[in-house]
């Protein structure tokens, strides 16, 4: 079950955090976010070494933990989004596919002429829209 | 072809365009001001006097698009935002109603309408506008 | 519909540009008008001024291009600009409807409006009419072919309703009048 998505800006800013788990431990799961920082650093700069062109965006499993998984993306701009999920069995497809109708929103909501680059956002038609791809992940 | 008066509905001349003039008896402005008030009331003339039409309030149903003298030939255009346009040409000339469809719409439009820099209602130079009619015209004769 | 197909060639018979573009740069320049004036009162004005401009200069287009004859009545005039003038310059057709008792006032409901894709209204400019720029368009075209007009939103999208519908209302017809005094 995805627990939390969230999406930091070019400086690590946050500007955007959505959780599904209950709503209470928001600051854990922006605590996790933070965390996922650095591996996307790590990521980005091995895929870039090796050359690989396909699917520069998805970066993959972040890093495991007991209870948990996330996994990132980073769009062209270095704007990155991240998936804290509970399952532990996902098909990368499906993830990958998730991460590009979450771009999808994304671009709509920043098209928006008065939302400002850089600010958090804070649409309720964007969060609608987040609530319907998370609630038909994993359903073709 | 002699030359080409564009009005506005307030009877502004927009632009005056000679190729060949010999005579000219009157000044610039006297001369227009006698062509838009005669092309304004044999508009109002041969709509008043049409004997077929149904005349509806705000529609004149017909409007004269030329005549011819001796020495010239006058064709006249009116669109629904009252610009008109009149070229006097030789008297041999047949019918230019497709012409000066296309001088209203390829060349006023095109080059004076859509310039932003252009005023509604004022006179306008514009070098454009003249190499495209200069060109059109040649392409006429 | 006899007036689909005029509408359909004159859309195809003028230069397309991308529609997001066109949407993006109309929104930009809401914003900066709303950061230069501040008011939203005063940006509708702005707005319907500018659309004013756009009218004035369109109608000439308009008539060079949609091969339409002159209307004899405002029902038709109506129908054209629904049919024709909307097709022809923003891509969308529109449905006329709600006369009132003596044929002067109408409404002009639009399908779809692309230059409110991607666009939320932020609580500061409720008070916003985004796309008052048609309102000026329309009356400013309609006063050059002799016809002085309101054109007001009476369903906006953004703030609420469920479509995007303008009330068109016909003042008066301008007669022609010969401009030059009879003793010159």
């Amino acid at each position: 079950m995805i627990l939390c998505v969230a999406i930091v800006g070019q400086q690590n800013n946050p500007l955007y955090l959505q959780s599904f788990a209950g709503g209470d431990d928001v600051l854990k799961f922006h605590y996790i976010v933070h965390c996922s920082l650095d591996v996307f650093d790590e990521k980005a700069s091995i895929l870039r070494r090796t050359g690989t062109n396909l699917n520069d965006n998805f970066l993959g499993l972040l890093y495991p933990a007991e209870d948990y998984k996330v996994y990132g993306y980073m769009t062209n701009t270095r704007v990155k989004f991240v998936l804290v999920t509970s399952d532990l069995e996902l098909k990368d497809l499906d993830i990958k596919t998730f991460f590009q109708r979450f771009h999808a929103a994304y671009i709509d909501v920043t098209s928006n002429p008065f939302h400002v680059p850089g600010k958090r956002i804070a649409s309720p038609m964007f969060r609608d829209r987040v609530k319907t791809i998370v609630s038909s992940f994993g359903q073709l | 072809m002699r030359c080409l008066y564009i009005f506005n509905r307030n009877g502004m001349c927009l632009h005056y365009h000679v190729w060949l003039r010999s005579l000219m008896t009157l000044s610039p402005q006297q001369d227009q001001k006698l062509m838009f008030g005669m092309l304004f009331s044999l508009n109002s003339f041969t709509a008043k006097i049409d004997p077929v039409s149904s005349g509806k309030e705000n529609n004149p149903p017909c409007s004269f698009y030329s005549f011819r003298t001796n020495t010239y030939k006058l064709h006249f255009m009116e669109t629904a935002s009252g610009i008109k346009i009149i070229l006097l040409t030789d008297p041999r000339i047949g019918d230019l109603r497709e012409a000066l469809m296309h001088i209203y719409s390829n060349i006023y439009v095109e080059y004076v309408v859509k310039n932003p820099l252009y005023s509604p209602g004022q006179p306008f130079r514009c070098e454009l506008f003249n190499m495209a009619l200069d060109h059109y015209v040649k392409t006429l004769q | 519909m006899a007036p689909a197909k005029p509408g359909d060639a004159a859309f195809a018979n003028v230069d397309h540009v991308n529609a997001e573009l066109f949407t993006l740069t109309y929104g930009a320049m809401v914003r900066q008008l709303l950061t230069d004036f501040e008011d939203v009162e005063e940006v509708n004005k702005q707005l319907d001024t500018m659309g004013y401009n756009i009218g004035i200069r369109l109608i000439d287009d308009f008539l060079s291009k949609a091969n339409v004859t002159r209307c004899s009545e405002f029902r038709e005039t109506a129908d054209v600009i629904a049919k024709i003038g909307f097709k022809m310059f923003l891509g969308v057709t529109a449905t006329v409807s709600n006369w009132n008792a003596d044929f002067t006032e109408c409404s002009l409901v639009l399908d779809d409006n692309p230059l409110v894709d991607f666009v939320e209204l932020p609580e500061t400019c409720q008070g916003l009419y985004y796309c008052n720029v048609l309102c000026g368009v329309i009356r400013g075209a309609l006063e050059m072919v002799s016809m002085r007009t309101e054109v007001k939103w009476a369903r906006d999208m953004l703030r609420g309703d469920d479509a995007y519908e303008l009330r068109l209302k016909l003042i008066e017809h301008v007669a022609e009048e010969y401009p030059y005094k009879d003793d010159d």
